[in-house]
Formats: C-alpha cells, structure tokens, sequence
C-alpha cells in the first residue's frame, strides 16, 4: 500500500479526513488489549499533539513515548521508557527525528523490522506510530516486514508549507518588481495592460505582437498572485497561442512553465509535470539555462508533494548548482526556499532553517517582498515545530501582513491556516476557529482544493471540541 | 583671432558629424575597403522578423560615429520608418569604469529624453520607481521618481554614478544582482513606447549605442578577462535584451582579440570594422595611395567650403596639405586636431613647420607609452604590414591598436601600418 498522498484532493478527500479521528478511536475500542499495529501519517507535530489530546481525553490510559533523536534500537527503547503496565494504547512519536531519507544505512528502521515480532508480545494493545509523510515512506520501504505487520493506517492534513515557485522569463526577470506591487497597484496595473493590449490591434504588428505576449504572461502573472487562477490560465493561454504563431520557442516554453506552476497550485501534480517537462525539454534545447533552473525547482517541488524526497533534492540540486553559476539571486532564493522544505519534511529542522535564512537574507537585499513572507511563513512553521509559539506567530504575522499588502490570496490564506493550527496548540479554540474561517473562505473563492481540505479538515477538529458545561 | 581664421578653426571641428551635418559628409567605402557597413546594419534591421543586436567596432577618430549618424538617418528617413535613439554613452558613463547596470541606465535615460524631444512622448518611471527608489540610501534625495518624469530622475542617478567611483561602486553592488529587474523595468517601458511609435508610423525601435569602444580596456578585477570582454562577452545576454533593435560600438582591440570567435557567435557573425582610410600601399612598399589622398582632400575642402575659405588660405602649398594627410595615417579627427594645432602655432596659411610642431606633442606622448615589448610588433609592421598573434603578446597588440600606435586597414586583406607619427620614433636603448 502505497502513503503517497492523493494527487489531486477533492472534497470527498475532506470527508475522508474528518472521518479519520473517527476511525482511529474505533480502532481504539476494537483492539483493546489486543496488540494492533497502526500508522498514523500527519506532518503537522501541532495538529498530532493536538489530535493525540483529544483522543487521550476520551480514552484514559494511553501512553504516549517520545522516541529520543539518534535511536538505534527502537524497540529497547519503547522497552525501557514505557511506564504504565495498564496502558488502554500506546503511542510513539518523534520516530522522524531517528531517520533521515539520506541514511543509507537506516540502522532505525532495520532494528525495527528485525524486532516486529517482539512487539505482540510485550504490548498487548493497539501500538501506533505517529510519523510525518516522508517518514512513513521510508519505513514502507527499509523496514518492509514491520511494515507489512500493520494493519492500520491514517491520515491526516498538515499545515500548508510556502512553496516558491520559479516564473519563467516571460517576465524576464520581472517577477520582483511585478511581485511587489500592492494589491490596488495590480489592479491598476491589470487595467493599463488590458489597455495596451487592445491599443496594440487584433493581431498585433508583428513588431508588437512579442510585446503582448510579454504583457499576457504579466497579467497572468498578476491574477495569479491576486489568487484568480481561472484568469491567470486564460491569460498564459492567450499568450501561447501567440507564441506558438510567431513560432518563438521561449514563449512558448515560458507559457508551459506557467501553466505548471498553475497546476502545482492546483494540486494536479501529473499536468503540472507535464507542462513542466515540455517547458524543460524546450529550455534544454534552447540553452536558456535560467528557466531551465526554474523548471527543476517546481519539478523539486513536485516531487516534495509527492514525497518522493530523494528525487526532489535531485531536481533542486540541479537547480542550485545552474542558479549558483549564473550568479542569478531570486533563482537561489526560491531554491533555498524549496531546499528548506525539503528538509522540513525530513524533519532537519536546523538544515531547513539554515536554508530559510539564506532565502529571506537573499530576497532582503533585493527588496524580494513575495519572497520574504514566503521565508517568513516558513520560519513561523519551523518555530511551531520546535514549540516556541510566540516566535511562530510573530512570523506568521510578518508574512500575513506582507501578503495582505500584495493582495497574495494564496499567501493570506496558508497565514491563516498555520495562525489557526497554532491557536489550536495553544488551546484558543475561538481563536482558531476564527482564522481557519478566514483561512477557508479565501481557499473557497480561489478554488484551491487542498487549502479547503485542510480547512475543512481542521475545522471539523474544533467541531468535537467540548462545549462549555460539557464537564 | 581673425574671423577667417575663426571660421576654418570652427569648420575643423574633431567631433564626429552630427545628423545635421551631412553635408560635411563624403562616402570613404571604397577607399577602405569595408564596404557598405552602414548598407548592412541596415538590411539586417529591415530584414528582422525579432529584434537584432548588432556590433561596431573601428579605430576612435575613424568615422564609426559618423557612420552611427548615417545609420540613424537612413532608417529614420527610408521606408518603413524606424524611430532611431542615438545614445551618447559618454554623457552618462565614466569610460574608465564601464559595465552593464551603467550603460542601462544611459540608454533609457537618453531613450525617455529623445522620445520627449523629438515626439513629444513621455514615459513615466513605472518599475524603475520601486527598484531604484532603494538607491535613496546611498544617493539621498537626488533620486526620486516621486513627481518628475523619467528622464528627469534618471538624469540625477546617472550624474550620480558618474561623478564619484564610490558612489558608483555602491550603486553598482546594489544594483547588480537586481539586473534582471533593471532590464524588465526597461523593457516595460521599449514596449510602451514602441506601441505609442506605432500610433506615429514607425515601425520599430532602434538603439545606437555610441562611445563604448572608447571605454578603457584592462584587467577585469574579479572576472578573470578584460573590462571589455566582460562587458560584450559576460554581458552578452543582458546588451542583446533590449526589447528592441540595438547597434553598440565595441573596442577595435577585442573585436581583432583571440575572443574574435567568441564575439561572433554570440552575435550572429563577425563584427563589422571601419577600418582607416587607406593613404598609402601596406609595407613594404609603402607608396602613397591616390584615390584615399583625394577622399581625404575632398574631406578638408567640404570643410574649407563651410568656412569660406579656399585651399590657399590654410595652406601655404599643396605639399604642406599632402604632408598633413599622409602623417594623419588615414584618420579623419587627426587631420582635425592637426589643423586646430597648426592654426594656433602661428600664422595662416600653415606651413610645413606648423605641422611638424603639432604632430611633435603627440609623437612625445608616444615615446612615453610604448614600451621596449611593443617594439618587435612595431617592427614586423613595419616591414610586413601584418601582425602575428601568439598566446602571450594579446594584451601588447591591443595596446598597440588602442593607442593607435598600430592602425589596421582593410582593403583586399586586413593590414596593419605604424602611425605615420610612431615611425619615425625608435626603440628604447637598453
């Protein structure tokens, strides 16, 4: 059984994952006192502490232990650390921090698949591992026996991560100044465009008609940052159409790369590599190593979706090392920003903030605003990890407050989101409440499927919340 | 100063011919040997289905300038129209420090000023406002876009950059890595103005870039070749993404450099040279060259005609003439500067001493720079009218050609011949 994640998430998803807290407690009462093996998948450490009370408040006697970082031997460890000979369940956590996708040897994971038949015998009780997504990967594939002893499995919606995504030079380098308009200016700036367009002819003079293709991709530019992806599309379309007539192959490789970019934020992972592969395979022949690095990077992020980690740091590296000698510094922002995921997922928080810094150090200096909220985001989401919550607010703010002066929908609602995740964690349940509201309406208007699932997601979490007077 | 004195003085004006000077202008094709640079830089704009970025390169005082005007002038006036933007680098570059960031900024400074002269179109700053507003820190107030027009503004940055190499240095530090911003923001505003063009007939937009091959030629401090090859070769993508038609002038000395390849690859083909008029055979033989000595009479008569003022009245014989031609080695400026410094020595009509004493100054100058390695180059120039290139002498040719210690000629084949003012100069005794 594969722990991928679906490619596309739909509603149905979002039923599914309300339903999952259901059926871990109903696996609860069916293995009590019967050893069971169960993975629970969730990136978010916020939403699994948070998850975890809300079950142990229903189910007195579940055992939570935290596997210490560097374990080799997991099971002599759970041996030694567990307390309670009466325990209704026990739960393992921090697994991650033991196992790296870089780790050939994975000595964790073969203690671990050496070791399962060990585990019926001294834990008669549901046992589930608590593992982030990269984590359950590794473990279906080094410690394949354990694995295939489990007999649940469960999901659940993380926090949203801030992508960068890498524009091609359609906008020939314009990505910052064109960025960093205010949400007002862009629309002014929409209304200038659409005006230029319509006093340049249909068709254009052929010395005009490379000029509105520029301003096609600058407006799809602009409606996408201003979250109207439906528009965005229709604009790069428009802008291929013409490319392809004039037959100039680095439009038409620019309007591809668009065009994934807007499926990435879709979710629909298969045409945005699509798009992305056709807009590569044009680069590559053209020499147009800039947008060739910017094609690895989504391809990178893609692949981070997809959790396919190792093929990921194979696409950023590529990008970094193109970035690294043309000297080009929004094209290194974006990949450290992405590289920073990458090990986020992994759980190397210190690796993942290392990158962060030099991201946000870069897009400082190049007054890179969209850049910045998207570090700041990250860091923020770092910070909640390693629970120091005030310094994540404080940067959750920071990235709000840029995204909402640049009109970045998307940003604004993953803000929210992660503001709501943390007042969970901080047991400000109205609170939380209130921005995964906010959170929900701007991924509803946009469409963003994966953003209302985590909405819906979350918010159905709160809805089990005791009300007051429940005791 | 007499008044005819004053107007041959001002007729022998060195500086190339302006638009409005054409009538000073004499066709040299023929007599050196390159001919029809101006017809092809022409058909490849006229030909374009994109934009074309396209090279000059020629000895300074050898008539590139004036060949830029008549570029400008044909495709100004033929058919289809273009509107020609005639950008004087010089006014807004220090040629000792020269690399792209600067030369963005002339060209859109001079591009936004000829578009308000010369049709009345006013751009506004658009994307230059947000990215060059950062320079306030290091320019204060003298940068703003706030309430003026782009020219304007960028008239302050550009005198800015160029009057203090510390300042420049910290302009170009932040601007630098910004360069793929810069050029968007410029290309914004080609696009604009190429859509407001075309409301008045034009068809294209043409850049003429101007001065560049007289930027100073040295080490590079971090990029491991010469300033000029870092700027046109390190810098070619950025120079070639104008939005629009472009021409640059380029240093005589890389464009006959071992990167001569390089060049032409990057821009579709060898560079075009204005090579010097030639004056006389290529070593050895050295005899005079009638059709060039004629070019050249016809050159200071059209002057002469300007001022009013007949042969006789600067010279006091025809030789004296003749010997100013022949010692200027085929360079237009020369004979200029040769007359401007013979009328101030001493009396009208100008004799052969008047000459000798401007061309003294300058042979004086020579004997300082040339250096006891020039001179086995010299030497076989001399004698052979070529130049062999090895792995170690690049940087000395260059010197050579940038001084124009050495002029280069092309007639049935590229040549080479010792300024006539170096040659009767000799090697250093150790």
């Amino acid at each position: 059984m594969s722990v991928q994640s679906p490619k596309l998430i739909s509603l149905v998803d979002v039923d599914r994952q309300a339903g999952e807290l259901e059926a871990v407690r109903r696996m609860l009462d069916a293995s009590r006192g019967t050893f069971s093996l169960s993975v629970a998948i969730c990136d978010s450490p916020a939403l699994r502490d948070y998850l975890i009370e809300k079950l142990r408040a229903n189910y007195p006697g579940i055992e939570v232990v935290s596997i210490p970082p560097k374990t080799t031997d997991v099971y002599g460890l759970v041996r030694q650390a567990v307390r309670n000979a009466d325990r209704s369940a026990l739960f393992l956590i921090n697994l991650e921090k033991s196992i790296r996708s870089t780790d050939e040897n994975q000595t964790a994971l073969r203690s671990l698949n050496a070791s399962r038949e060990l585990w019926a015998d001294a834990f008669p009780c549901p046992v589930v591992f608590w593992l982030p997504e990269y984590a359950a990967t590794l473990l279906s594939e080094s410690a394949r026996d354990f694995w295939a002893w489990r007999s649940h499995q469960f999901e659940f919606v993380s926090e949203p991560l801030t992508a960068a995504y890498a524009t091609s030079s359609s906008l020939a380098g314009g990505y910052i100044v064109v960025g960093n308009l205010d949400a007002d200016r862009k629309r002014f700036r929409i209304a200038e465009l659409e005006q230029r367009i319509a006093e340049a002819g249909d068709p254009p003079s052929p010395a005009m008609a490379v000029h509105v293709s520029t301003w096609l991709n600058e407006m799809g530019f602009l409606f996408y940052s201003l979250g109207d992806l439906d528009k965005a599309e229709r604009m790069y379309r428009k802008a291929l159409k013409i490319d392809e007539r004039l037959g100039r192959q680095e439009g038409v490789a620019a309007a591809h790369g668009n065009l994934g970019g807007i499926s990435i934020t879709r979710e629909d992972l298969d045409e945005a590599e699509r798009m992305l592969r056709k807009a590569l395979e044009i680069d590559e022949r053209l020499g147009r190593q800039e947008d060739v690095a910017g094609a690895y990077i989504n391809l990178g992020l893609i692949f981070i979706k997809r959790g396919n980690l190792d093929e990921a740091e194979q696409m950023l590296r590529k990008a970094l090392e193109i970035n690294e000698c043309l000297g080009r510094q929004e094209g290194l922002a974006n990949t450290y920003n992405n590289l920073a995921l990458l090990s986020m997922r992994r759980g190397d928080l210190d690796e993942a903030e290392r990158m962060l810094r030099k991201a946000l150090e870069i897009d400082q200096r190049l007054g890179r605003q969209e850049g910045m909220a998207n570090a700041y985001g990250n860091l923020g989401l770092l910070s909640m990890r390693r629970g120091d919550l005030d310094e994540a607010e404080r940067m959750f703010r920071k990235a709000l407050e840029i995204d909402q002066r640049l009109g970045r929908q998307g940003g604004m609602a993953n803000a929210y989101e992660n503001l709501g995740i943390l007042s969970m964690k901080r047991g400000d349940l109205d609170e939380a409440e209130r921005m995964l509201r906010k959170a929900q309406e701007i991924d509803q208007r946009l469409g963003r499927q994966k953003g209302m699932a985590n909405a819906y997601g979350n918010l159905s979490l709160l809805s089990m919340r005791p009300h007051s007077g429940d005791g | 100063m007499d008044d005819l004195r004053a107007r041959i003085y001002r007729a022998f004006d060195p500086r190339p011919l302006g638009s409005e000077d054409m009538d000073l202008y004499v066709a040299l094709d023929d007599v050196r040997g390159n001919t029809g640079v101006v017809r092809r830089l022409a058909e490849r704009i006229y030909l374009a289905t994109g934009r074309t970025c396209q090279l000059l390169a020629g000895h300074r005082g050898g008539g590139k300038s004036t060949e830029l005007r008549r570029l400008q002038r044909e495709l100004a006036e033929g058919e289809p129209r273009f509107f020609v933007v005639f950008c004087q680098s010089d006014d807004d570059i220090d040629r000792n420090d020269v690399d792209f960031p600067e030369v963005l900024i002339a060209v859109v400074r001079q591009m936004a000023a000829q578009l308000k002269d010369r049709e009345g179109i006013s751009l506004k700053p658009g994307y230059f406002k947000d990215r060059l507003k950062r320079l306030k820190s290091i320019l204060g107030s003298e940068v703003s876009f706030d309430s003026v027009e782009l020219d304007v503004g960028l008239v302050r940055l550009s005198g800015g950059i160029k009057g203090s190499p510390e300042t420049r240095a910290r302009v170009r530090e932040m601007l630098e890595p910004d360069t793929s911003n810069l050029l968007f923001a410029a290309n914004d505003l080609i696009s604009k103005a190429k859509l407001e063009l075309q409301k008045k007939g034009y068809r294209d937009l043409v850049i003429l870039v101007d001065d560049l091959d007289k930027m100073v030629v040295r080490p590079h401090p971090t990029a491991g070749c010469s300033t000029a090859a870092h700027l046109f070769i390190n810098r070619e993508a950025q120079l070639a993404g104008f939005e629009c038609h472009t021409v640059y002038t380029i240093p005589l000395a890389l464009a006959y450099s071992a990167q001569e390849q390089t060049i032409a690859n990057l821009y579709g083909g060898h560079v075009p040279v204005i090579p010097m008029i030639k004056v006389r055979h290529p070593p050895p033989t050295s005899k005079p060259y009638g059709a060039g000595v004629r070019k050249l009479r016809e050159i200071i008569a059209k002057r002469l005609t300007k001022a009013r003022a007949k042969d006789t009245d600067l010279f006091r014989s025809d030789q004296v003439r003749d010997k100013l031609i022949k010692l200027s080695g085929g360079q237009p400026r020369e004979i200029m500067i040769m007359v401007r410094e013979a009328i101030i020595s001493g009396e009208l009509p100008i004799t052969d001493r008047a000459i000798e004493r401007a061309v003294r100054e300058s042979r004086r100058a020579y004997a300082r720079q040339l250096r006891a390695e020039h001179w086995p180059i010299i030497e076989q120039v001399k004698k052979s009218g070529t130049i062999t290139r090895t792995e170690d002498n690049d940087e000395l040719i260059r010197d050579l050609l940038d001084s124009r210690a050495v002029l280069q000629y092309m007639n049935d084949r590229e040549w080479y011949d010792v300024n006539p003012v170096v040659a009767d100069l000799k090697p250093p005794t150790s």
